[in-house]
């Protein structure tokens, strides 16, 4: 089963990655409960999603340090991770195996004359 | 990266469809990027503004630029060959956005090189026409955008006004 970003561990590394952009995001949240009439949280879903769009529209810094965090707590998780077919680990040092693709594709390009100039 | 990238150009959906949307796209997609030489126009400029200043009272750089249509015609080709390639290879969904609205763009020339004093700055190894101590040794005395990241070539420009400064020593400033 897949966590939302509302998770508790995720939200709780949301709140901790916040750092320098907490003031920003703040100020995004107390928009988002200016333009919900009240608090934010307690509307319905389909009225929440209409207001989330609206806020989108108006782009901003401190929108873009809010997706930017949550989307970066949110795919940190391992849970999230296991969910798209990842190990959750840094690519180094193990590596990744990359699937061979067929190489012949490009046998008609090294076969063609070269198109550019040698260096002089 | 490529989730903040896709919820800021709006191809990701916030809310729960968001994690569905991605896992689709998640290792099956791929990027192509195409640059274009955007040549030198008499109306783009760095001059001072006139009212912006910074805490000591000194002018801020006031930028005019406007892409010319000869380079909307370069990035537009450049877009329909590039989405032809990736839908020759299978592509079935192909997104693009030209110019990029985030994403670098190197400022070059306004300080550019020349012969000419009126139709340039420094003269052909980097020495100021008026100033004859004075060195520019950066992007900005490109005569052209050159197309490609421009890196490289301004190190060889480095390279190349300081072995002219060294050769030059004894005759320098005249």
């Amino acid at each position: 089963m897949c966590p939302s970003a509302g998770d508790d561990a995720i939200f709780g590394d949301i709140l901790q990655s916040l750092g320098r952009d907490a003031e920003h995001v703040v100020a995004v949240l107390q928009t988002l409960d200016a333009m919900a009439g009240g608090p934010f949280a307690d509307l319905d879903p389909q009225r929440r999603d209409a207001i989330a769009a609206q806020l989108r529209e108006t782009r901003g810094e401190g929108l873009t340090s809010l997706t930017r965090i949550i989307l970066q707590c949110y795919y940190r998780d391992d849970r999230v991770m296991r969910s798209l077919g990842m190990e959750p680990r840094p690519p180094f040092p193990k590596g990744f195996e990359v699937e061979q693709g067929d190489w012949s594709l490009l046998d008609p390009v090294r076969a063609r004359p070269k198109l550019y100039r040698d260096a002089s | 990266m490529a989730a903040v990238h896709g919820m800021q150009i709006g191809r990701l959906p916030w809310g729960a469809e968001h994690h569905r949307a991605y896992r689709k796209l998640f290792c099956h997609r791929t990027g192509m990027v195409a640059i274009c030489e955007d040549l030198p126009d008499e109306h783009n400029t760095v001059t001072l503004d006139p009212v912006l200043t910074d805490s000591n009272g000194i002018p801020a750089p006031k930028i005019t630029y406007t892409l010319s249509e000869n380079s909307r015609r370069m990035l537009n080709h450049a877009v329909a060959r590039g989405s032809g390639i990736l839908r020759a290879a299978g592509a079935y969904d192909v997104w693009s956005e030209a110019p990029i609205p985030e994403g670098g763009w190197h400022l070059m020339g306004t300080a550019r090189m020349g012969t000419d004093p009126a139709r340039s700055v420094v003269n052909e190894w980097g020495r100021s026409h008026d100033v004859k101590n004075l060195f520019i040794v950066d992007g900005s005395i490109f005569v052209t955008s050159a197309g490609v990241n421009p890196t490289r070539t301004i190190q060889a420009m480095a390279l190349y006004v300081a072995d002219s400064i060294k050769q030059k020593l004894a005759t320098l400033f005249d």
